[in-house]
């Protein structure tokens, strides 16, 4: 396992004002191989870094086109990689060290080994002692050459003495004095000795960055909370270097995926968890700043005693100039897209599940899935059953796919899977290329979607397939009106430059002073995932049977394509200030689907159904996604007769129209609204107060009805307290209408808490109106 | 406790086995789509809390505690059988057999002009016999190399990597022969450029044949074997060529077809790919392993291969030079007593498949013993281990006898059915079958022990004894050849594998004696 070295190295740090931060990243922790890493280095052309990758290399390191401010690059094997060697350390440290004697193992090594796995079992040990353990461990490996080390009876010794005083024998009544069931253990429970191999083997790959001199820097950016945090944490307490770390996804928690996956024994299991938490817990508390890509992982810090005060989110950036509608040539039949491994993870079975479903409504619906083999026994399982279910017409495997856009401009709908992740890549890469998102509710996909796409509880093909189905229902017009208003949402939330600044501003912050922003060059433009030779896609798929793998060569019957010279102005639709605040500071998420969709509690049908509800509904909020020129151009009263929005004249006219979304136009505009109108607007105060005090319910709704006045937002919040549902229900859409200062809050709450599905629904339906009319000045605002 | 939660905890039990803490079964709740929406329903803050509940009461209810029982027995059952090499033994070992046998029948076809031409093709078969003794210490080493852990990844990359390995080894042996044709007259100086030749087409069937059974496709190669023995014989029998063109067409086709098959096989395995996902990352097994490692891992075993395939030949070459004067029939050997290595050869064929079948699924069987044994008790792996080794030489020796008795049948039936045959065999055969026969089932023995040392990284002991044998044997060889009759030379090579099974033994019972140890350092 000695680390590779770029042949530039050594690039020794030249004297200059250009500040030097050390980039460390880990396959499978790290998010899509280098994403956030390629995004870094890319699009900070005014920062050097050196790249310390563990497991598969970044994209930006691959090929030839390194960026010139990547000094240095280091990389070792993934701690799982069963093909590499013990670690030995990079080169000119190696021919410093020696064979330790096995004296000097049993002296020395042995105590700092046992200190630091002590340390790992320990609740007190994560932070400055576990630090220290790292720092004896790391200067043992100086002297010593890691891989007889790791070889020595010594080291077998330690962990064989720790797997065992974690399991106590219940033969041992010495170990277990109160023959406490839960302290001891039988003896077909107890650890094997090939587990404690391999938990030696793991552990010295898992430590594997001690054997590499850690470069100075002036900044440690950590992309996980793994073993590639071990150089932030030394760089840390022994020089006091900042740490940042910003997580895609969350060490411990991927780990223990990661090791079920592998159908790992239990005292594996929890070997590797304790290294893998105590490491995660001792990098969190040392950080100075953590980035989470979404709440969703912040949750899990938060869990693992990360302390509150040093998180913001930092959502993950993409490319959306690569990722666009793009144009090509489309089936005419409706196509769902989805682009996935094959494998247990991102369960291609419920994709099986789901087509059968759709085609029974759609019957020329067509699936297509991109994405290589990683489980093969799967991939035989799900081909069997695609010919015992009939669906070898409907569900189509292409393989590997390099120009992600062109395959998901292939589709009408995006669908994912997931079992679990935290924030698939397809799902914001389909909703900045503009295309339909049905997602199931996992990690922090529906905090990612933020309403511009439906999601479904894990497993339950059937409300994955009402989602698709209806979602396919629609217009191809209407949804090319929801898919830009997606892919709005999506810029203004995911693109690359606000990416690139929040890191500036996360740099600056920790000392590092960058020039102002500039327009990334060519950021992201390496494709991670290879082009596949024609002869290359999935070997095992009947030829015949196979769709092109590429755009390109699209089915011979492909005629729609769709529009590439579309213009979408950046704007940001995130929901403002006060909400963000008020959902993060109660832990409710900002999400604006019915909660309840994603319960799998619910059982298949009562689940579908509600998910079908709020799919119709969300449908609805997407149609009155304007077009952006022509409803623009309309007179103000010609939106009242849009056939899209009925009952929501107003939404429509000001999304599309950024002037309208100022409060005194809005009134304006309502004058035109039947049912709205001067004679509500001029309502006196008094005359509300008691119509909203009325015993009638129906007299109460009715005042609500008539509300237009923004100053009125108290009285609608306070009536979304009211015993009738139906009250409730004006109230909430008053508030979507009045766009009140409390308006966002106060729907939030009622989304996530009223008892009422329908007033949930509706207040997702009105503070989807909220969002549209908080939408910023295209033409001067600032995002 | 509610009813709720000990459902959910029999969920996560069966999908997770034992919980190693909250983290995990949050983990395994959030994988089943349960977040804290859920944990809220179910009166809980959020899913940590949940979770958290989840494993207490995995420890405390009787359902879930015999269902992670349950779990956690089929996982360590599924490690035990993931351990387990690939076919039955006996198919294995048939596979190993089955293209030694063809080679031979092959080399009969081809040469069976010269043996009845007499000595007629006297320089070119010299020139060829070296030419194929050279090439073959190169193949042995070849294709233990491939066997080496972590000497081959996945993909055509995977495959051309240790061929180009296989190539420049080649070359520098095909050098190494040719400055010692320049610089001595060991065949005719016409020949040379026959030599070279033929070293290097044969050099390449072994190459092509090591690469196909590397990539499991050992039945192919007999097929390509077959194929290639079909070709010359169909272009020397019934065209009427020259011996050298029929030889050569064969051999390149045999080579062709083995590499072919490899080449295939290694494009149907896919290099794992890196995957899109946010991470989750299953368990990597068999990414291709840096160039490095695999020199490393192959650098022993490629030194055992050649030392150990030079102690074979050495006492033959000694036996061709004890002649005074030389024969002048085939090779300058004596057929006398070449004809008792042939016999010994052919009569531990079977051990050697043995041997070789029981090494490849060696480390597999102590992986899983070791997978078997709890961890308070590792000296129990000692004596199932080596019953594993006991066995596997009991099943040799018994093969070794079996073919003894059964060449000796097809040696007598042959030479009542061939004058020629009777003509050959002599009272000298059967001395160097007498001597060599026991000498190349300790060489078998020696192999399988290499086998050993190589599973547990510990292959010092492997090279030291092949090259002390090999050292052993050369000078015992020489001496014998010097003062003693032809067929005594038989003993050196006796001498040298005594030497080298004593070496390469002890050093594996002496790893077998802590196998935990050694298994823990493999690294």
């Amino acid at each position: 396992m000695r680390a590779r070295e770029s042949p530039a190295q050594p690039a020794p740090h030249a004297p200059s004002t250009r500040p030097l931060v050390l980039l460390t990243t880990e396959e499978g922790l790290s998010g899509e191989p280098g994403c956030l890493a390629n995004s870094l280095v890319r699009g900070l052309a005014d920062v050097d870094f050196v790249v310390w990758s563990l497991g598969a290399v970044p994209a930006v390191l691959r090929g030839r086109n390194l960026p010139g401010n990547v000094v240095r690059t280091i990389s070792q094997p993934s701690w799982n990689d069963l093909a590499g060697e013990p670690p030995r350390g990079n080169g000119r440290a190696t021919r410093r060290r020696s064979r330790p004697s096995p004296r000097e193992v049993e002296r020395t090594f042995v105590p700092l080994l046992r200190t630091f796995l002590e340390t790992t079992i320990d609740p007190a040990g994560p932070g400055e002692r576990l630090a220290a353990a790292l720092l004896d461990l790391r200067d043992a490996f100086r002297r010593w050459e890691p891989g007889a080390t790791w070889r020595s009876p010594g080291a077998w010794d330690v962990v064989r003495d720790h797997l065992l005083v974690r399991t106590p024998d219940a033969g041992r009544p010495d170990v277990d004095p109160d023959g406490d069931r839960a302290e001891a253990w039988s003896a077909d429970e107890l650890p094997t000795v090939g587990e404690a191999a391999q938990a030696l083997r793991w552990l010295g790959r898992l430590l594997a960055p001690l054997t590499v001199e850690v470069p100075w820097a002036d900044l440690v950016h950590a992309t996980a909370a793994g073993c590639s945090a071990i150089p932030g944490i030394l760089a840390k307490v022994e020089r006091g270097t900042p740490l940042i770390l910003s997580e895609h996804g969350v060490a411990p928690r991927d780990r223990y995926l990661a090791l079920r996956s592998m159908g790992t024994p239990f005292h594996l299991k929890r070997f590797v968890g304790d290294v893998s938490g105590a490491l995660a817990r001792t990098t969190y508390r040392l950080a100075d700043r953590m980035t989470p890509a979404s709440r969703y992982s912040m949750r899990w810090e938060l869990a693992y005693g990360a302390a509150r005060g040093n998180i913001e989110v930092v959502p993950p950036g993409v490319d959306d100039e690569r990722f666009r509608p793009v144009a090509v040539p489309r089936s005419e039949r409706p196509t769902v897209v989805q682009i996935a491994p094959v494998d247990a993870e991102h369960d291609p079975e419920t994709l099986l599940s789901v087509a059968e479903i759709v085609r029974r409504e759609i019957p020329d619906v067509m699936f297509v899935h991109f994405g290589e083999v990683v489980d093969q026994s799967l991939w035989e399982r799900v081909r069997r059953l695609r010919g015992e279910r009939g669906l070898e017409e409907t569900v189509r495997f292409a393989g590997p796919v390099a120009d992600v856009p062109r395959a998901l401009a292939l589709g009408d709908v995006a669908l994912v899977t997931s079992r679990s992740e935290t924030l698939p890549p397809p799902v914001l890469e389909a909703a900045t290329c503009a295309v339909a998102v049905v997602a199931t509710d996992t990690g922090g996909v529906r905090e990612a979607l933020n309403g511009g796409g439906i999601v479904a509880p894990v497993g339950n093909a059937a409300a994955l397939a009402d989602a698709v189905a209806a979602t396919l229902r629609i217009s191809p017009e209407q949804r090319d009106r929801a898919r830009l208003g997606a892919r709005e949402q999506a810029v203004s939330r995911f693109g690359l430059r606000r990416f690139l600044d929040d890191y500036r501003a996360q740099y600056a912050a920790l000392g590092i002073e960058l020039a102002p922003a500039r327009e990334p060059a060519g950021a992201a433009t390496d494709e991670v995932i290879r082009v596949p030779e024609a002869e290359e896609v999935i070997a095992a798929e009947p030829t015949a049977d196979a769709p092109a793998e590429t755009a390109d060569e699209a089915p011979a019957d492909a005629e729609a394509t769709l529009e590439t010279d579309v213009e979408v102005p950046p704007a940001d639709s995130e929901t403002g200030p006060e909400d963000e605040s008020a959902a993060a500071d109660e832990g409710v998420r900002d999400d604006v689907t019915d909660e309840r969709a994603g319960e799998p509690s619910a059982g298949g049908g009562r689940a579908a159904a509600e998910a079908a509800m709020v799919v119709d509904r969300w449908l609805d909020v997407w149609k009155r996604v304007p077009e952006p020129s022509p409803a623009a151009e309309e007179p103000a009263g010609a939106a009242a007769d849009q056939p899209d929005v009925p009952g929501h004249p107003v939404e429509a006219t000001a999304a599309a129209d950024p002037e309208a979304a100022a409060p005194e136009k809005i009134g304006a505009r309502d004058a035109s609204v039947p049912g709205g109108g001067d004679e509500a607007a001029s309502e006196r105060p008094a005359d509300l107060r008691s119509r909203l005090a009325d015993p009638d319910p129906l007299v109460r709704a009715e005042a609500l009805r008539d509300l237009n006045d923004p100053s009125a937002t108290d009285a609608a919040g306070r009536a979304m307290a009211d015993d009738a549902p139906q009250v409730r229900l004006e109230a909430a859409r008053a508030l979507g209408r009045l766009n009140g200062p409390r308006a966002g809050r106060l729907l939030t709450e009622a989304l996530s808490a009223d008892p009422s599905r329908e007033v949930r629904i509706e207040a997702v339906d009105a503070l989807a109106a909220l969002l549209a009319r908080r939408r910023p000045d295209r033409t001067g605002g600032s995002p | 406790m509610t009813e709720g939660v000990e459902e959910l905890t029999l969920e996560v039990t069966a999908q997770a086995g034992r919980l190693a803490g909250a983290a995990e079964a949050a983990s395994v709740l959030e994988s089943m789509g349960i977040g804290d929406e859920r944990a809220k329903t179910m009166g809980r803050a959020n899913v940590f809390r949940l979770a958290a509940e989840v494993v207490e009461e995995q420890d405390r209810s009787p359902a879930a505690l015999a269902g992670r029982a349950r779990v956690e027995a089929r996982l360590r059952s599924d490690r035990v059988a993931g351990h387990r090499a690939p076919g039955r033994a006996a198919l294995r070992g048939a596979a190993i057999a089955v293209p030694v046998v063809a080679s031979f029948a092959a080399s009969t076809v081809l040469t069976a002009s010269l043996w009845n031409d007499g000595p007629a093709g006297i320089e070119r078969a010299t020139a060829i016999g070296l030419a194929a003794a050279t090439s073959l210490p190169v193949a042995a080493g070849f294709v233990l190399a491939m066997g080496a852990p972590g000497a081959r990844g996945p993909g055509v990359h995977g495959t051309l990597r240790p061929a180009l390995a296989g190539i420049v080894a080649a070359v520098v042996s095909g050098l190494a022969l040719w400055a010692a044709l320049s610089a001595k007259d060991l065949i005719a100086p016409s020949e040379v450029g026959v030599a070279l030749g033929y070293f290097a087409m044969l050099s390449a069937l072994w190459l092509a044949g090591g690469l196909a059974v590397a990539a499991g496709r050992e039945w192919w190669v007999t097929i390509a074997f077959a194929g290639g023995t079909a070709v010359a014989v169909v272009l020397r029998l019934l065209v009427e060529t020259s011996l050298a063109t029929a030889q050569s067409a064969g051999i390149l086709a045999a080579a062709a077809v083995a590499l072919a098959v490899a080449v295939r096989t290694a494009r149907g395995i896919r290099t794992l790919p890196r995957s899109r996902t946010n991470g989750s990352r299953t368990g990597r097994a068999g990414g291709p392993a840096p160039a490095r490692v695999s020199v490393r891992a192959a650098v022993p075993v490629v030194l055992f291969g050649t030392a150990f395939a030079a102690l074979v030949f050495v006492s033959q070459i000694a036996t061709w030079y004890s002649q005074s004067p030389p024969h002048d029939w085939i090779l300058s050997l004596r057929p006398d007593t070449q004809a008792g290595w042939t016999w010994a050869l052919v009569a531990v064929l079977g051990a050697v498949a043995v041997v070789a079948a029981s090494a490849q699924g060696f480390a597999g069987s102590v992986a899983a013993v070791a997978d078997r044994t709890p961890l308070t008790a590792p000296g129990r792996m000692t004596p199932e281990i080596a019953a594993v080794r006991r066995r596997a030489i009991g099943w040799a020796i018994l093969a070794a006898v079996a073919g003894a008795a059964a060449s000796f049948v097809v040696v007598v039936a042959w030479m009542a059915a061939s004058t020629s045959m009777a003509d050959t065999v002599g009272r000298d055969t059967a001395f160097v079958f007498a001597i060599v026969g026991p000498g190349l089932i300790l060489a078998a023995l020696a192999a399988f022990d290499c086998a050993v040392l190589v599973t547990f990284r510990r292959p010092r002991a492997a090279v030291v004894g092949a090259v002390a044998g090999l050292a052993v044997a050369a000078a015992a060889s020489v001496v014998l050849a010097k003062v003693a009759a032809g067929w005594t030379v038989a003993a050196g090579f006796d001498a040298g594998v005594v030497v080298c099974w004593a070496l390469v033994g002890a050093g594996a019972r002496r790893v077998l004696r802590a196998p935990d140890v050694a298994l823990a350092g493999r690294g």
